[in-house]
């Protein structure tokens, strides 16, 4: 059978409630700490954050309220988030199936590769100015690089039986490609997909604290400038939020696909 | 005179070992088997059994010599010859009856059609109520039979199966082994079955071939006249099992 955690935890129903404890925990005890300890004279209360996320859903911090800063943010993380898969996906397909497509393009990647996608941003805002091109671009980078690795060693990692076994059913070589290489490719790729996805998210934040008029990471930075940690604790709590939701997500579509992988009857 | 199915001649195989060396595998190996005969290669293990099934069905060529199947020469691999695995290679992401129905969907039969050979196939291995699984939810016998099903419904004239029931437990490999005499019988090809295994081929085969260590060439060969269904205890079961037995090079 496979790695499975050891399960002090047994049930579906036990896990989510251990989950529910663990987070009510937290906020009970970030709660306490900020009533009774010298935290109260740094940071809010949560009950005072979720109380001002309340309300800012209808008084706007700045020029929108803040369910319009999230729905920037998403735009902007989709939009460089799916040029990242388009390019990604193909790049990383070349690489691994094509002898000539590996020799050419694995050496540039491996130099691009070690650039984290935020120091991107100088060249980013040089070339297309400090509009939402640059965000797109350095979104883009940033969840390509893992979408394109992933993609490629799934690619290569082809089990060379089940080519073998395909052919020997009378599979040509385009056959082959469709229906071995690219299915048994997706588990990786998806793996990629949810690593660019984290990475975007994150890149998203810092390009909109770097410049920009709306956003959660513009929530962030202008409380930061006003000194208002209830406006930076909200910025933080939804990017925490938003982030666990893509994942979940993509984590279902995954497992949609991907039903050939779970054991058990 | 029954026609030759599968014929080879004098094929030998090296593989380049390690630091400039050669590794010989197989040497001058001449075979010929008929139309609907079942022959089993028994060899011990790394004799290059594996490599022998990789040369027949065009996976791989020989280094020197020729294989011919149904008197065509093999110089790719040839839809015509069907493989069943060591490690059953079945595709995971496919359920029971996209894996059984592979090789004629490949070739662009349409899907009423394919729907009813699946079928046929599925129920002759006994698979009946597994058709929309996974191959992660079947036992290793069960995988084997999508195996042997998606082999068969390929409708192959030959029949290459590699060490199939190597890595089951002793009852269903028991099992596995009647169920493959019931199934050539009702549906005949030829068929070369390899083993390491003396019971399962002399329960098995019409005639059994015997390979030597490597570098591997043919130490004799059997003819088997048991009547089947055959019976592992009976006295001449025993006594040919022996024979076959002292035939056989030890490894190590
Ligand atoms: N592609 C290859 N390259 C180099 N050596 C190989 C290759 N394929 C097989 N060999 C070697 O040839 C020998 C025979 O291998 P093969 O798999 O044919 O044996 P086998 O009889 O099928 O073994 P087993 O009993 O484990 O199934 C082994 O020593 C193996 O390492
Ligand atoms: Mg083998």
């Amino acid at each position: 059978m496979s790695s499975r955690s050891i399960s002090i935890a047994g049930s579906r129903t036990e896990v989510v409630l251990y989950a529910v404890a663990a987070l009510a925990g937290f906020f009970i005890v970030w709660q306490l700490l900020v009533m009774y300890t010298a935290v109260g004279m740094v940071m809010p209360s949560p009950i005072e954050v979720v109380e001002a996320m309340v309300a800012s859903c209808a008084d706007p911090i700045g020029s929108k309220t803040l369910p319009m800063h999230i729905l920037f943010s998403l735009r902007r993380v989709l939009i460089g988030y799916l040029l990242a898969v388009l390019i990604g996906i193909p790049v990383g397909i070349l690489m691994g199936c094509f002898q000539v497509g590996e020799a050419i393009i694995k050496p540039v990647f491996e130099i691009f590769r070690p650039i984290p996608g935020l120091a991107w941003i100088p060249l980013a805002i040089l070339w297309f100015g400090i509009g939402e091109e640059s965000k797109y671009f350095i979104i883009c980078v940033s969840a390509a690089v893992s979408i394109i690795l992933n993609t490629y060693e799934g690619a290569k990692s082809v089990d060379p039986t089940l080519v073998g076994a395909a052919r020997m059913l009378g599979a040509n070589d385009f056959q082959v490609f469709v229906f071995v290489t690219i299915p048994s490719s997706v588990p990786h790729i998806f793996a990629g997909l949810q690593v660019g996805l984290s990475s975007s998210w994150m890149a998203v934040i810092a390009a909109e604290m770097i410049r920009s008029s709306e956003g959660t990471g513009w929530i962030i930075t202008t409380g930061m400038d006003s000194g208002n940690t209830v406006q930076i604790l909200i910025g933080m709590v939804s990017i925490g939020f938003i982030g666990l939701i893509l994942a979940s997500l993509l984590r279902g579509l995954e497992k949609k696909l991907c039903t050939w992988r779970i054991q058990g009857r | 005179m029954s026609k030759e199915m599968i014929v080879c001649k004098g094929i030998s195989k090296s593989f380049p070992g390690a630091n400039g060396s050669t590794l010989e595998v197989l040497k001058d190996i001449s075979l010929s088997i008929n139309e609907n005969e079942f022959v089993v290669v028994l060899g011990p293990g790394q004799c290059g059994k594996t490599t022998l099934i990789n040369l027949i069905a065009g996976l791989e060529m020989p280094t020197s010599g020729n294989v011919t199947v149904a008197g065509n020469p093999i110089t790719k691999p040839n839809p015509d010859i069907g493989v069943v695995y060591q490690k059953t290679a079945l595709f995971p992401w496919l359920s029971v009856q996209s894996n059984v129905g592979f090789g004629p969907m490949m070739k662009g039969m349409k899907k009423d059609e394919r729907k009813k050979i699946v079928q046929h196939y599925i129920d002759l291995v006994g698979l009946t109520g597994f058709e929309k699984s996974y191959p992660i939810k079947l036992s290793g016998g069960m995988r084997q039979r999508v195996g042997i099903a998606r082999a068969y419904c390929n409708n192959p004239s030959v029949l290459l199966m590699d060490e199939p029931f190597g890595h089951l437990d002793a009852q269903t490999r028991y099992l596995m082994q009647e169920e493959v005499v019931r199934i050539w019988e009702a549906d005949k090809k030829t068929i070369l079955f390899v083993t390491n295994n003396v019971e399962e081929a002399v329960y098995l085969a019409d005639r059994i071939i015997v390979l030597s260590n490597c570098p591997t060439h043919i130490v004799t060969e059997f003819d088997v006249t048991l009547p089947r269904p055959r019976d592992y205890v009976s006295r001449d079961f025993l006594s040919l099992r022996k024979t076959v037995n002292d035939s056989l090079e030890r490894t190590r």
